[in-house]
């Protein structure tokens, strides 16, 4: 009998721990974020690197839309590939082949950050995106990292950058005086994003 | 009797004292199983926040042949102009000889640079007339910005090898001339220009090649 009460004793309080963690682990109490959104243009560039030259390409017709809601960030960002200028017309022109310009002609990006939740004081803070490039008609993954400032109005000031590869879109590395570009290209950018009623925003 | 009811309580209970906790954990993992799968779904890109489509255009199977036969023929283009270069470079080198071996103090007079000048001439001419076919002649499936640049430098340095190279060859015809009806000052003032012209073509060559570089 004594046996059972010392088993009882220890029992109930490791029962009575079993329901707690299982009460833990369900899903977030919290109730959903109100959704709130930006919206912006700014500019974005790519860096190719050649053996006997670096050549940098600048639009300055990136649109950008960002998301925040109780499920994180999602983050829109496009700009067409036409409007990406080296300083070379004829170059600007060898890209639009290379990138099948006439059949895609924007370059896409979509980026998620999951749990992310947006601070309710202006200051710096860092985001990383699991993201998703379209280009040339091929989607590839990406990482991107930004650094943004929140503005005491709300709005955005936003820095991104990552690394990617011309051959996950299947591109043809553009030769010069008959050796190939690097694989690899650099991305960076900037845009001021504003703002805006998400609810407004929906109905538009 | 209390012995068989005890011993089936003590078997109730130690179900139960497994059982719940390993609900609980299996509940855990169901839950950290949807949690992945919720994931998975929130890797799902398939969102458009410009609601306005941005889809792929219709392929254009004309524009897409015209944009691989413009790389080919500038692939071409790049190899032959590399070639005209090399080509050119030679035949100032055999011309230099020859006019040293004409006009120098040391010369010989023997002429013996004069055929592989002369063959070296007409190859590179040969090489820069293709290079520039390869260039005039490829489709241009995307309009270009106009503007000056690095493409603006390369075209004016062509074309001024172009006139470079016409005059070398009227004046290695001069010269020839001159050499032949035994007209020595002519021939020396000839080809001292053909010379000079001979270097300034090469120099427009190699500026059209390196504008690429900037």
């Amino acid at each position: 009998m004594k046996r059972w009460i010392a088993v009882l004793a220890l029992g109930f309080p490791l029962l009575a721990l079993g329901e707690d963690e299982a009460a833990q682990s369900g899903p977030p109490s919290a109730e959903p974020a109100e959704a709130r959104s930006w919206q912006g243009v700014g500019t974005v560039e790519y860096v190719v690197v050649h053996p006997l030259h670096t050549v940098t390409g600048i639009s300055r017709q990136a649109e950008i839309r960002a998301v925040a809601d109780g499920a994180g960030l999602k983050v829109m960002g496009r700009a067409p590939v036409r409007s990406f200028d080296s300083g070379n017309a004829n170059r600007d022109a060898h890209m639009l082949e290379v990138v099948r310009a006439a059949q895609n002609p924007l370059v896409i990006l979509r980026g998620l950050a999951r749990g992310f939740r947006v601070p309710a004081a202006p200051g710096s803070f860092d985001v990383q995106l699991e993201s998703e490039v379209q280009l040339a008609g091929v989607a590839a993954p990406a990482r991107l990292s930004a650094q943004v400032e929140q503005l005491p109005n709300g709005d955005w000031k936003v820095r991104f950058a990552f690394d990617h590869r011309l051959s996950a879109h299947s591109i043809e590395r553009p030769k010069l005086l008959l050796v190939p570009v690097e694989d690899a290209v650099s991305i960076r950018g900037e845009a001021l994003l504003e703002a805006v009623d998400a609810k407004n925003d929906a109905k538009n | 009797m209390r012995a068989p009811i005890f011993r089936r309580l003590g078997a109730l209970f130690a179900a139960a004292l497994f059982a719940l906790p390993a609900r609980g954990l299996a509940r855990e993992s169901a839950e950290a199983a949807a949690t992945d799968r919720e994931s998975e779904t929130n890797l799902d890109f398939d969102f458009d926040l410009f609601g306005d489509g941005t889809k792929r255009s219709e392929e254009d199977p004309a524009l897409a042949g015209r944009a691989r036969l413009r790389r080919g023929m500038l692939q071409a283009h790049q190899i032959a102009g590399l070639t005209t270069l090399g080509l050119m470079a030679t035949t100032v080198v055999l011309g230099q000889l020859n006019f040293d071996d004409h006009f120098s103090a040391s010369g010989a007079g023997s002429g013996a640079y004069s055929t592989p000048h002369r063959i070296a001439a007409y190859s590179t001419a040969a090489a820069f007339a293709v290079t520039g076919g390869l260039a005039l002649l490829a489709p241009v499936p995307y309009e270009k910005a106009p503007g000056f640049d690095a493409g603006t430098v390369h075209k004016l340095a062509a074309f001024g090898a172009v006139a470079g190279m016409a005059g070398q060859v009227a004046l290695g015809m001069i010269a020839g001339d001159a050499l032949r009806s035994g007209q020595a000052r002519r021939f020396e003032s000839v080809a001292d220009l053909h010379r000079f012209t001979g270097y300034a073509t090469l120099t427009l060559l190699a500026t059209a090649a390196a504008a690429w570089l900037f």
